[in-house]
């Protein structure tokens, strides 16, 4: 015995299909936002280390730099996050001027300046946050009807 | 006029030369977004230049803070294309929560 889906039930089932399928962005991760919350926290209290050698503080680089590599295979993870994912890699490129070049520049040359720490340390602030909005704006679960 | 502000606006005028040998096209527009970027970024650039002229900032320093100012002007820009995203999602959900409801009327 067959059991017939009503057009009703049909039309409801494939606008359900098409509304996943035409997402163009994940939706909000609190485990992703989380992540990026904690980390800059962490990452700005390390980067105020920074006036101090390097060899110092190498440790606590390397665990920050496992993290924030957790943190970015996490974003990889995830359907449909192209622009986080792309955020995560500008902000850890150790060629590029963000944390990555930071402690790339803070391992090269021993100590860094104090006025350069604090300058840096507001406009890294201000990448996480740009990494924060975005995940903060996301459609949360209680956004869709 | 302050050195900072000489400063401002050579690097103004530097804006409307690159713009108008780079972006033949769309001149108008670089222009627009170049002094847009010089304004967002004046009191960070007031205060680098006066950490640089009083050497607690070194020439190296300068330049690497300011390619930080584009990476993270890259990152915001990510943002805003993002939350675009976002939006238009929210717009389809919209749309499609309408389409379910009037829909609905119309089947038996």
């Amino acid at each position: 015995m067959t059991r017939r889906i009503s057009p009703r039930s049909s039309l409801l089932l494939f606008l359900a299909i098409l509304l996943v399928s035409c997402a163009s962005i994940s939706p909000f991760n609190p485990k992703a936002y989380e992540n990026a919350t904690s980390l800059k926290v962490e990452s700005l209290a390390l980067m105020e280390h920074a006036t101090a050698p390097y060899s110092e503080h190498q440790a606590e680089v390397e665990a920050l730099t496992t993290d924030l590599q957790k943190a970015y295979e996490y974003a990889k993870g995830l359907p449909k996050n192209e622009i986080s994912i792309a955020q995560w890699r500008i902000l850890l490129d150790s060629e590029r001027n963000l944390l990555g070049g930071f402690l790339k520049r803070w391992a090269d040359k021993g100590t860094l300046s104090q006025a350069f720490v604090d300058d840096e340390k507001k406009q890294i602030g201000d990448a996480f946050d740009a990494i924060i909005g975005l995940e903060s704006g996301k459609i949360k679960p209680g956004d869709i009807k | 006029m302050s050195n900072f502000d000489e400063f401002l606006n050579l690097a103004k005028s530097q804006v409307v030369d690159l713009a108008k040998a780079l972006c033949k096209d769309c001149a108008e527009a670089a222009i627009a977004d170049g002094n847009k970027f010089l304004d967002d970024c004046k009191p960070d650039l007031e205060l680098w230049t006066s950490q640089l002229a009083s050497d607690k900032l070194s020439q190296d320093d300068f330049e690497y803070l300011i390619k930080t100012k584009k990476d993270v002007a890259v990152m915001d820009a990510l943002k805003r294309a993002g939350l675009t995203s976002v939006r238009i999602d929210k717009f389809r959900s919209a749309l499609l929560d309408a389409l379910v409801k009037t829909a609905i009327k119309f089947i038996p």
